[in-house]
C-alpha cells in the first residue's frame, strides 16, 4: 500500500515544478508533516486531501480554490512545506532563481499567470463546492 | 578571542562559594551592557558581567562562509539551517514580531518563555537572554537621534555626540555624507557606505531626477547608517556581500555585541559569567548585593559590587527593579515604535537583471520631514527581498502557489520593502505590571498596549504621504501592513530619565532614583521613542553612563 504522504509529496512536486523528488526529500516531507501538520485535521481539509490523493490532477484546482476560500488550509500548508523543501535542495534551486526576461516578456508572462490563476480558481471553486458539499451531506446523514 | 570567552564561562561554573566583590556588576551582554562595561574596563575597574548567555549551538557550524546564491546551488545541508531541524523556518502564522528571526537566529529568544514569561492580550514582545541580547539578530540600523528627537529627555544631542563617536569607533559604522546628512548628523569614525543593490541603484537614479520636487515635499533619500563594516576594523570585516546577514555572521562585518564581549574578555579587568539569571538586588552599606540563579544546577548565588548597571533589556531590567523594590502590581509605562511594512514594486526594475553581490540589510534610508530638520521626522528603511526564501513570500499571496512562484520569480528584482517606523509616546493605555508567580512559578509581566485613534490616524496619514512620494520614484505600493504592536522590537520608557524626583525614574546620569549606586543603561531609561531605531543612541547613552560611573568611582 502506498504511503499517503509519499503520494502527496510526489503530486505536489509534480504540480509545482514538474519534478520527481528523491527518497530523501520524501522523508523530509514526512518529517516536516510530523512537526507542522495537525494529526486531526478539520473535516474540510480531510475531504480535500482524500480527494487529491485519489486524483492528483485535481491539486491545482483545490490549491486555487483554497487560496481564495481558506488560505491557511492544510492543503496550502502542505504545498508550502514541499515548496520550502524543494527550494532548499541544490538540485532544484534554479527553479526558484529570479527569471531573466525583458520587460515585455515579464508583462506577458505575468498576464499568462494571471489568466491561468483565474481559470483554475473558477474551476477550483466549482470542484470545491462539489467535493466539500458532498462530504458535508455524508457527514450530516 | 573565542577561547577567552569560553574560559570566562567555564571559570564561573567551577568557582565555588561567594565570588569576590567587584567594582561594577553589569547585568546583560546586549548592545547597552557591553557599551556600558567598555569604558569602565578601559579605566581599569574590575567589571563582572552576569548573563544567561544562550547561544546558537545547532546551526552556526553548519553554515559555510559562502554567498547565499552559492549555498543555494551547492550545499546539500542547507535545509538544516534554512528551514531548521524542526522546520521552524516554515512559519505559518501571520507576520509579526520576530518575523525576521531565521532558524540560526532563534536562539536569541530561547528560554524566555520559561524564565521571563509575559501575559498580554496582543502585545507579544521579543525578549532575549542570549549572549549579545536582541542585537544578535539586529538589522544594524544606526541612525542617531536628531536634536528634536530628544524632546522630553533631560539630555541633549550635544551631550551624546562624543559617545556616538566612541561607539562608532568601537563597533564600526558605515554611511554616506549625502542628502540625509542634515537629519543623521556626521560621524568622524564613519566608514564609506556599503555598495547598494540594483534595485536601490535604480531608486537612487530616479531620486536624482526628481529630487527638488521631492525635497520640497519633505522627502529625502540616501544611504542608511549601518553597523556594517566596509573596511577591516578591529580584526573584523569588511563585508563580503554574501547576502547571508539574516542567517550568519561569517565575515563578522555586522556588529554583534558578542564581538565586544570577546574583546573585553581579553582584559584581566573583565569577567564574563554565563548561565546567571539575575533576580534582584539590594543595597547594604556601601555594597550592592545581587541575587542570581546559576542555571547550571539552579543554586542561588550572591554577587557584591560597589555599583550595579542594569542592561537586561527594557522588560528584563524592569522585572529586576520591580522585584527588588517589591513593587508587584504597580503600573509602569512603556513605549514601542509602531512599525509598518509597505510592499512596493519598483517599476523601473521590471525585466532588469538584479545584481547578486549584495548585503541583506537596509539598502536605503528615507526621511520624511515636512517641516525640515527642526520638526519631527519619520524615518524608514528600504530593503530588497532576496535571501529570505521565496516560499515565505508565496505564503503571503492568495494566488495558486504554482502561479505565485512563477510571478514572484519575475517580480523579485523589483520588489521593494519599506519599513516605516513611527514615534511613540507614553500614555495611560501603555503599561506593564509585574505579577508575583505562585509557588515555583516565575513572576510574570502583564503588558497592556493600546494606541489611541489619533495616534493611528497620524501614522496612517504619514504612511500615505510617504507612499505617495514613492510613486514619483516609479514605485507602486502593493500592500501596506501592520505586523502588530510589538513588531519593531524597540521597547523603552519603563524607568524614564527625568529632571524631577519621582519614584521609578532615573536621573540624567542613569541612576535609579531611590538607590545610591544602581544605574540603568538600556532602553528602559528613554522617556519616549522618536521615529528612528534607538539602538545606536542606547549604546551611546550606555557608554555615557559607563563614563559617568567611572568618574564617580574615581572619586
Amino acid at each position: 500500500m502506498t504511503d499517503p504522504l509519499e503520494t502527496e509529496s510526489l503530486a505536489i512536486s509534480q504540480y509545482l515544478l514538474a519534478v520527481r523528488p528523491g527518497r530523501d526529500l520524501v522523508q523530509r516531507y514526512r518529517d516536516a508533516n510530523a512537526e507542522l501538520c495537525p494529526e486531526q485535521p478539520a473535516w474540510q481539509d480531510r475531504a480535500m486531501l482524500d480527494f487529491v490523493r485519489r486524483h492528483p490532477r485535481s491539486l491545482p484546482l483545490f490549491d486555487a480554490a483554497s487560496g481564495v476560500l481558506r488560505p491557511h488550509s492544510l492543503l496550502r500548508r502542505k504545498i508550502l512545506v514541499m515548496m520550502a523543501i524543494l527550494e532548499t535542495t541544490p538540485q532544484f534551486a534554479a527553479h526558484f532563481d529570479t527569471e531573466n526576461a525583458g520587460r515585455l516578456q515579464v508583462l506577458a508572462k505575468l498576464g499568462a499567470y494571471g489568466l491561468r490563476s483565474v481559470v483554475t480558481t473558477v474551476a477550483g471553486l466549482l470542484m470545491y463546492a462539489i467535493v466539500i458539499g458532498t462530504r458535508h451531506r455524508v457527514l450530516r446523514e | 578571542m573565542q577561547s577567552s570567552l569560553e574560559r570566562g564561562t567555564e571559570s564561573s561554573v567551577s568557582n565555588g562559594g561567594e565570588p569576590p566583590r567587584v567594582d561594577v556588576l553589569v547585568v546583560g551582554s546586549g548592545a547597552s551592557g557591553v557599551n556600558a562595561a567598555y569604558p569602565l574596563v578601559e579605566a581599569g575597574f574590575q567589571v563582572r558581567m552576569l548573563d544567561v548567555g544562550t547561544r546558537d549551538d545547532s546551526y552556526e557550524a553548519l553554515i559555510p562562509a559562502r554567498s547565499f546564491q552559492e549555498i543555494r546551488h551547492t550545499d546539500p545541508n542547507q535545509h538544516r539551517y534554512l528551514l531548521g531541524d524542526r522546520f521552524d523556518g516554515i512559519p505559518f502564522g501571520p507576520v509579526g514580531a520576530g518575523a525576521q528571526l531565521t532558524p540560526p537566529r532563534q536562539f536569541v529568544c530561547r528560554d524566555t518563555n520559561d524564565l521571563t514569561p509575559v501575559v498580554s492580550d496582543g502585545f507579544t514582545p521579543v525578549e532575549s537572554l542570549a549572549l549579545g541580547g536582541l542585537a544578535s539578530a539586529w538589522g544594524a540600523g544606526c541612525p542617531p537621534f536628531a536634536d528634536s528627537d530628544f524632546a522630553g529627555f533631560p539630555i541633549s544631542a550635544s551631550v551624546l555626540q562624543a559617545h556616538y563617536e566612541a561607539v562608532a569607533q568601537r563597533i564600526g559604522i558605515s554611511g554616506a555624507r549625502d542628502d540625509l546628512l542634515p537629519f543623521l548628523g556626521d560621524l568622524q569614525a564613519m566608514q564609506p557606505p556599503a555598495a547598494v543593490d540594483s534595485n536601490a541603484q535604480s531608486l537612487l537614479r530616479q531620486y536624482e531626477r526628481v529630487r527638488p520636487r521631492l525635497n520640497r515635499s519633505g522627502f529625502h533619500l540616501g544611504r542608511p547608517r549601518l553597523a556594517l563594516l566596509t573596511r577591516e576594523h578591529r580584526g573584523r570585516g569588511p563585508t563580503q556581500y554574501w547576502d547571508m546577514d539574516f542567517w550568519a555572521d561569517k565575515d563578522r562585518a555586522v556588529y554583534r555585541p558578542r564581538w565586544t564581549v570577546e574583546e573585553l574578555c581579553t582584559s584581566s579587568h573583565f569577567e564574563y559569567r554565563a548561565s546567571r539569571f539575575v533576580e534582584a538586588f539590594a543595597e547594604s552599606g556601601d555594597d550592592i548585593i545581587v541575587r542570581a540563579r546559576n542555571l547550571n544546577g539552579g543554586e542561588a548565588e550572591v554577587h557584591r559590587a560597589r555599583t550595579l548597571i542594569l542592561a537586561a533589556g527594557t522588560f528584563g531590567t524592569t522585572r529586576i527593579v520591580l522585584r527588588s523594590l517589591g513593587l508587584y502590581g504597580r503600573r509602569v509605562p512603556f513605549v514601542c515604535n509602531p512599525h509598518t511594512y509597505a510592499a512596493m514594486l519598483n517599476l523601473r526594475m521590471l525585466g532588469q537583471r538584479p545584481e547578486d553581490r549584495r548585503h541583506s540589510l537596509a539598502q536605503l534610508c528615507v526621511v520624511h520631514a515636512p517641516r525640515g530638520t527642526a520638526g519631527p521626522t519619520t524615518v524608514g528603511h528600504i530593503y530588497s527581498y532576496r535571501s529570505l526564501l521565496t516560499f515565505r513570500l508565496a505564503k503571503e499571496t492568495r494566488l495558486p502557489l504554482r502561479d505565485s512562484l512563477g510571478a514572484l520569480r519575475l517580480l523579485l528584482p523589483a520588489l521593494t520593502l519599506l519599513i516605516l517606523q513611527h514615534a511613540d509616546e507614553p500614555s495611560p493605555k501603555k503599561y506593564c505590571v509585574l505579577v508575583r508567580g505562585q509557588g515555583p512559578e516565575p513572576d510574570r509581566l502583564e503588558l497592556h498596549y493600546e494606541r489611541s485613534l489619533e495616534e493611528r490616524q497620524a501614522a496612517d496619514r504619514v504612511e500615505r504621504e510617504v507612499v505617495a512620494q514613492f510613486r514619483r520614484l516609479r514605485c507602486l505600493c502593493l500592500q501596506r501592513s501592520y505586523p502588530g504592536d510589538a513588531a519593531s522590537v524597540h521597547y523603552a520608557g519603563t524607568l524614564p530619565m527625568t529632571e524631577t524626583e519621582q519614584e521609578l525614574t532615573t536621573d540624567p546620569s542613569g541612576r535609579l532614583r531611590g538607590t545610591r549606586s544602581v544605574y540603568v543603561a538600556d532602553g528602559s531609561a528613554f522617556p519616549r521613542l522618536p521615529s528612528r531605531g534607538h539602538t545606536f543612541t542606547m549604546m551611546a547613552n550606555a557608554n555615557r553612563v559607563g563614563c559617568l560611573i567611572s568618574e564617580r568611582l574615581r572619586g
